[in-house]
């Protein structure tokens, strides 16, 4: 059955009533941005396809947990993986190994562009307008906002790593955070 | 962390996951109650939600998309059944017919059912009006749940796999109930009742889910369906809208 019309809340819908071949599609459609937040967070190919597993088994099983209300279809499988595979960092201890290498990337990073949609355009401009605005973070802010979201550490916990009062980390990710919103407006993404 | 006694200033952390747990907690616990703070918590993610736009594009390994569907056939439902199995059918035409408006909605569940019958050769009508398939031994079965008379046009299907241990359930004319309710589907054994399934309909009320009980499906007496709070609840806490009695082995 060919599920290519189907907009991701109607695939959704289906997956939850149990059609294994939405599952599919949907996999199609976003098996490269869960496979792709998942090697940047956990560095390592087989840990990445375990998580990829795991985000789709989780919309296979648990698909009602979605709420369009709350965001789109993209956002919640970017959401789940980033949870999904920071929990296992947690579990496997190895931050220290990756930090440095994931900080060091954030300025750098190539040109490529998600979504395979109508709204395709308006997703690449949104892509550069974030690349654009965290390239204009200062150093010390893209550090943590990195560490926070994309190592799954805690405020004490950069604190400690950094060396800096609990109180620093808390205002610099306060500042990074108000400076994006400055940067990118109130725009949802697609 | 209070900003007028609001957690204003903890939100950037909290939506990047990064506030430890009691302040986590304190934090989670205020938002409950204060619809300024989350409106703000809001126009953060509209930020944060984008951060994942920054990592580079990387396709997975084609081996990966045979293993999740292999996963998923193994989870229990597809365990033993080919592509075509009649599940599959069932619920695909059903999904053709919706899609395409070709019949009202009336009309569908006897259509959906006749098909049924065509395409497994199991189902049998106990009642031409009644529309309750019966079940044989070892194959799918699919049981109509019935109007209470407190939503008179409210209609649903609980479709139960061969070997009993999987089932799906659908409803249809019920109203779209918003953000703070859903429904529950509850199966009862020896007049307990155990919630099976939590549904969201669209606003045609159309809806579906997948039914998940810690025993067979034919160790439960009947199924009911009602409406709780989002989320679920451990008993019911209204009327009964729809029922079925389940076929027992």
């Amino acid at each position: 059955m060919d599920y290519s019309q189907q907009d991701d809340g109607a695939l959704l819908e289906l997956i939850k009533s149990g059609l294994p071949s939405a599952l599919d599609e949907l996999y199609v459609r976003y098996s490269r941005l869960v496979y792709s937040i998942a090697l940047y967070i956990t560095r390592d190919t087989v840990a990445a396809e375990d998580v990829t597993l795991q985000v789709f088994a989780k919309v296979w099983e648990k698909g009602e947990l979605y709420r369009s209300e709350r965001g789109s279809v993209r956002v919640w499988l970017a959401t789940l993986t980033r949870n999904h595979a920071i929990d296992l960092l947690r579990r496997e201890r190895v931050h220290n190994r990756i930090e440095g290498q994931l900080m060091a990337e954030a300025s750098i990073l190539p040109e490529t562009y998600w979504g395979k949609t109508e709204s395709e355009v308006d997703l690449r401009l949104r892509q550069d307008l974030v690349r654009s605005a965290v390239g204009q973070l200062t150093e010390q802010q893209r550090q943590v906002l990195i560490m926070a979201y994309f190592l799954g550490y805690s405020h004490s916990e950069i604190a400690n790593e950094l060396g800096l009062p609990l109180g620093t980390v808390k205002t610099r990710i306060r500042s990074a955070i108000q400076a994006l919103r400055q940067l990118l407006g109130n725009q949802r993404t697609v | 962390m209070a900003h007028n006694h609001h957690v204003v200033d903890s939100l950037p952390a909290y939506a990047l996951g990064a506030l430890d747990a009691d302040e986590f907690a304190a934090v989670e616990s205020h938002l409950d109650s204060c619809a300024s703070c989350r409106a703000e918590l809001q126009e953060i993610r509209y930020v944060t939600d984008d951060l994942f736009m920054l990592i580079p594009v990387v396709t997975p390994p084609p081996s990966l998309r045979q293993k999740l569907m292999e996963q998923v056939r193994r989870s229990g439902q597809l365990e033993n059944t080919p592509p075509s199995r009649p599940q599959a059918v069932w619920q695909q035409l059903l999904v053709v017919f919706r899609e395409h408006k070709l019949v009202a909605a009336s009309q569908l569940a006897l259509l959906v059912l006749a098909l049924v019958f065509l395409t497994t050769t199991i189902m049998l009508w106990n009642d031409a009006s009644e529309l309750q398939t019966a079940q044989q031994q070892g194959r799918m079965s699919a049981v109509r749940l019935n109007s209470t008379g407190v939503i008179p046009a409210a209609e649903g299907y609980l479709t139960i796999s061969g070997d009993r241990l999987s089932g799906a359930i659908t409803l249809d004319r019920v109203p779209e109930l918003g953000e703070s309710k859903q429904y529950q589907l509850w199966l009862v054994k020896d007049g307990v009742r155990t919630g099976a399934a939590l549904l969201t309909v669209d606003e045609k009320g159309y809806g579906g889910g997948r039914v998940h009980a810690p025993e067979p499906l034919s160790h439960y007496s009947s199924a009911e369906v009602t409406i709780e709070p989002a989320g679920g609840s451990l008993q019911p806490t209204s009327d009964v809208i729809l029922t079925a009695e389940l076929p027992q082995e």
